[in-house]
């Protein structure tokens, strides 16, 4: 890896993508809705949706597999929607990897050069030093068929990375590995990404890959965009109740905020006016009408005997261990039902009592749509 | 696991009820026929006769070159049309479906019917030499039928129908994730047919073509209804039938169909070691 | 290449703001012409081939019922009578009713001896069942001029030709097999624990098979017979071979009449070709239903 750095091969010139308000029907359908999104040169941006959100038609109209019905892509201020896709410069991994199965991995990764005359000598050295990035050093003569997922994954990396693209565009490129190396390759792309700098556009359905590898996460949910931003801007402050959902906030509470008291908000719910206290934020004021979310994590099973605020008592009706904690659903006296995980292995019985606390500092306000 | 169910040997007689009938009306005539061909009508003497009278006889060798002349050409133009067309339409074009129906659909109809179709439309006065006449191509009527060319296009609509009922399927068995990828890293439309789709297609298309051309080398009622059966379509079935039924001269008939024979296998051979010599495999990548 | 893709018109000159050292992207005008050039000229042969084989049809059908027809684009008149007289003259209706009747026969004929067959080459694993399989295909790949003529001649030498039963039992010979194949998918997706169960509870194998495998498999006979059927009823040079003035299928009455007909009127003849042109269309579309409907069933 140090080496490949060294020789600064593969350190493309850097491009800012910018997407204007992309639309794109089949028919009467809409995969992809007046989409808008810049990505800096230089920039890790993770597409984050459930199947189906249009996250591949977006690449495809980057890649130019697919004419937008509306809107523009532009790389550096040009835009390119005309440009024929051999033409764009765009290193793509596909979802399959789409590796050219009656060539070796070395004529396989030598392709792009071909197609660029780039002479012998020169696509030799460049050749080699993508088996070696990917660490295949010693498969170069093999055929596709007699390689791993994994090995696979890495030759179409090394393919797409070779010609020096101006944008990387990854569509789920680990989904088809098991787990131990998926997180491997993750940290393989991540190290990669730190050394070429090449802007990168990584779409996932995985929270956690978004989490760990981008920069920058943006988030589709119906073909629209619902919210761009850093991962932590998306994990601590989703903007909506989609966003939060999707990555992980189980707990929905509709009400209304009635007062400030020190600090926080005084929280009701509509029905059955359970009051909350939420730290307060700039965003929201008393009378607005708000979502409380908590994740299932976060919630707290609390011993001491006394009833205060934003503590409430229910029965365990749901136990569900996963290997490192346990799930539970809590129904209150109120009806209302709480996913809670507790570290651990089933700490406590079904059908027990307990009592939940809601930390007012772990409770998120989130808009009603 | 199955052997529960059926532990004797005895069990295997019920493969005799299919196994029979085959043996008596397939093998037995199969091995007789084979062994007519050493045999002169009504006698049982061991002779080459038949295939000495074959190979000498201009009658019967020209039958060889007539056929080859007739059916090379066409299946070779059938493969260049089918793969263009079926080419251009794969994937996901609009209207694709319908050109595809509409090219293989003279297989339905079958050899007999295309025939009288082809001399209806292609005769003096069908709707091709009047059509060429009125948009002053042709002076006079160009004679299509009842001769050479009568039973090439007839060779050519079904062939042409046969070869790409199966490419149909053979093409949309390649990923096109490939070709995309290819283009993607800067190859042209036909760098990525060469050096992409061709390499991938190209051992399941020779083998179509194979089939193809062992098919047609057997043309009987094209060579009769729509050709000359007399001069230029005098073609390896033509002459068995005529042994056959006229002559009665069965054993000439077999020796006839033997060559006949022979020459498919030949040809097979030929293609087969044309095909051995690139890449020959799945091309699908698992979705 | 495909429809979503727009032809891209000319070189677009949009106004280009330079990255670091990087040059804006470019169109090849030669990739784009020939692209042009190749799309055009697919276009050309696509629309000339579909013209010629849907005007052959259509001038098959015209010309069978057209009034008088020569030169002119169109015929002057239409009338039913051409077809009348070729389906009395050439007597299609009795030809038609030996075909079914030949075609039927050995269509349930191959289905009886071939079950047994396919139930055990479904269930079992024995030495030579590849090689068996491979027998079976070879009246189906061999050309059938190859048993046809020594069949036509020990036919006519024990009295079999120019028979009903000579012109059912011939079928056979590419009935059995294809039925074999036809049937081993169904079979083999038939659960064999079913006859474990109908084994314990006491039942003989004759009981067996009429119990419980006939039973499941009813649907995939059906459909099987259908195609049978339509491959049976295509069968050509064999039957030409030993077929008698009074014993011939539709087919090889057409191609007779064809043959030697000089002196008819080519609206006889097409109209006579069109009463066989409608049997097969008519068999191929239900043989597409029957395979869209299979296909479901076997969940393919
Ligand atoms: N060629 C097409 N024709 C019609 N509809 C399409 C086409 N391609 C995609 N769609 C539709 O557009 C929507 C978005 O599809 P897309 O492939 O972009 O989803 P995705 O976000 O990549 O999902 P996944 O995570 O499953 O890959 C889907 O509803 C899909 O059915
Ligand atoms: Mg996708």
């Amino acid at each position: 890896m140090a080496q490949a750095l060294k020789s600064k091969s593969f350190v493309s010139e850097s491009t800012k993508v910018e997407i204007n308000d992309l639309t794109k029907m089949f028919g009467s359908t809409t995969a992809v809705q007046n989409a808008s999104l810049t990505i800096e040169s230089g920039e890790f941006m993770t597409l984050l949706g459930p199947s189906g959100c249009g996250k591949t038609t977006i690449l495809s109209m980057i890649l130019g597999i697919l004419q937008p019905t509306s809107g523009d892509i532009i790389f550096n201020g040009q835009p390119i929607n005309q440009i024929d896709m051999s033409r764009r410069d765009i290193g793509m991994v596909f979802q399959n990897y789409a590796l050219f199965p009656h060539m070796t991995v070395a004529q396989n990764i030598a392709f792009g050069l071909d197609m660029r005359k780039i002479n012998k000598a020169e696509k030799k050295k460049r050749v080699n030093e993508a088996i070696d990035m990917v660490q295949l050093t010693d498969l170069g003569n093999r055929f596709i068929k007699d390689l791993s997922g994994g090995q696979q994954q890495r030759v179409a990396l090394a393919r797409a990375i070779v010609i020096r693209p101006r944008v990387l565009l990854l569509d789920e490129p680990l989904s088809n590995l098991d787990a131990k190396l998926r997180k491997e390759m993750r940290t393989q792309l991540k190290k990669l990404h730190n050394e070429l700098g090449i802007t990168t556009i990584y779409v996932t359905h995985d929270q956690e890959e978004a989490l760990s590898l981008s920069t920058k996460v943006t988030v589709m949910s119906n073909g629209v965009i619902q919210q761009i931003g850093t991962p932590k801007e998306i994990f601590g402050r989703p903007r909506n109740y989609f966003v939060a959902n999707f990555i992980g906030y189980g707990n929905f509470l509709e009400g209304t905020l009635v007062d400030v008291q020190d600090e926080h908000f005084i929280f009701e719910t509509d029905k059955d006016l359970v009051r909350l206290a939420v730290k307060q934020d700039e965003k929201h004021q008393v009378g607005d009408e708000v979502i409380l979310t908590i994740k299932p994590e976060m919630v707290e099973i609390i011993t001491d005997a006394k009833i205060g605020m934003n503590s409430l008592q229910g029965n365990i009706t749901v136990s569900d261990y996963i290997g490192s904690a346990t799930g539970y659903e809590v129904e209150t006296a109120g009806g209302r039902t709480f996913k809670i995980n507790v570290l651990g292995l089933n700490p406590y019985a079904l059908g027990e009592e307990v009592k939940l606390y809601l930390d007012p500092e772990k409770l998120l306000i989130i808009d009603k749509e | 696991m199955n052997q529960e169910v059926f532990t004797r040997k005895r069990d295997y007689l019920l493969l005799l009820p299919s196994l029979l009938p085959l043996l008596l009306l397939f093998v037995y005539p199969l091995l007789k026929g084979f062994v007519m061909t050493f045999q002169e009508p009504g006698s049982t003497a061991v002779t080459l006769s038949n295939y000495i009278e074959f190979f000498t006889n201009a009658k019967y060798y020209d039958t060889i070159w007539r056929t080859l002349y007739l059916v090379v050409p066409a299946a070779i133009l059938e493969l260049f049309l089918a793969f263009g067309i079926t080419y251009f339409i794969r994937g996901k074009m609009k209207g694709g479906g319908l050109i595809a129906g509409l090219t293989i659909f003279p297989l339905t109809l079958g050899s007999i019917i295309i025939d009288m179709a082809v001399i209806a439309f292609f005769k003096p006065t069908g709707w091709f030499n009047t059509t060429m006449i009125n948009i002053g191509i042709l002076d006079e009527p160009f004679t299509l039928v009842y001769n050479y060319w009568g039973a090439f296009i007839a060779l050519i609509i079904l062939g042409v129908a046969f070869i790409a009922s199966n490419l149909v399927g053979m093409m949309d068995s390649i990923d096109p994730n490939l070709e995309k990828a290819a283009r993607t890293l800067g190859a042209s439309h036909w760098v990525t047919f060469k050096r992409v789709f061709w390499p991938l297609i190209r051992s399941n298309v020779l083998t179509v073509f194979a089939l193809n051309l062992i098919m047609q080398i057997g043309v009987y009622s094209t060579a009769v209804i729509v050709g000359n059966p007399a001069s230029e379509t005098r073609t390896f079935v033509v002459v068995a039938f005529e042994e056959a039924m006229r002559n009665f001269n069965y054993n000439m008939a077999n020796t006839v169909a033997i060559v006949m024979g022979v020459t498919q296998l030949l040809v097979l051979a030929i293609v087969f070691a044309i095909r051995k010599r690139g890449f020959v495999g799945s091309a699908s990548t698992f979705k | 290449m495909r429809a979503e893709k727009p032809i891209i018109e000319e070189e677009t000159e949009t106004p280009v703001v330079k990255g670091k050292h990087q040059k804006p992207l470019r169109n090849s005008k030669k990739g784009k012409l020939l692209q042009g050039g190749y799309k055009t000229s697919s276009w050309v042969l696509i629309l000339l081939f579909l013209t010629i084989v849907l005007g052959m049809t259509l001038a098959v059908i015209l010309s069978a019922f057209g009034e008088e027809w020569y030169g002119t684009i169109f015929p002057e008149g239409y009338t039913v009578e051409w077809f009348v007289n070729a389906w009395q003259a050439y007597e299609v209706g009795e030809y038609f009713k030996i075909t079914m009747e030949i075609v039927l026969t050995a269509t349930v004929i191959s289905l009886v001896l071939s079950l047994p067959t396919v139930y055990i080459l479904a269930r079992r694993d024995f030495p030579f069942k590849q090689a068996l399989l491979g027998f079976f295909q070879m009246p189906f790949t061999l050309p059938d001029l190859l048993y046809a003529i020594p069949v036509a001649s020990i036919f006519y030498s024990i009295g079999l030709a120019e028979t009903m039963t000579g012109l059912i039992v011939v079928n056979l010979i590419v009935g059995i097999p294809f039925s074999v194949f036809i049937l081993l998918p169904y079979v083999e997706s038939l659960d064999p624990r079913l006859e474990y169960a109908a084994q314990s509870l006491g039942a003989s194998k004759f009981k067996l098979f009429q119990r419980v495998i006939i039973p499941q498999i009813v649907p995939g006979i059906t459909a099987s017979a259908i195609n049978i059927f339509i491959r049976m009823f295509n069968t050509f040079t064999i039957i030409l071979l030993i077929s008698g003035p009074k014993t011939q299928t539709l087919n090889v009455m057409v191609f007779s009449v064809l043959q030697g007909s000089g002196s008819q009127p080519p609206a006889m003849l097409n109209s006579l070709a069109l009463t066989l042109m409608i049997p097969l269309l008519f068999f191929s579309f239900l043989s597409l239903w029957v395979s869209s409907f299979t296909q479901k069933r076997l969940g393919k």
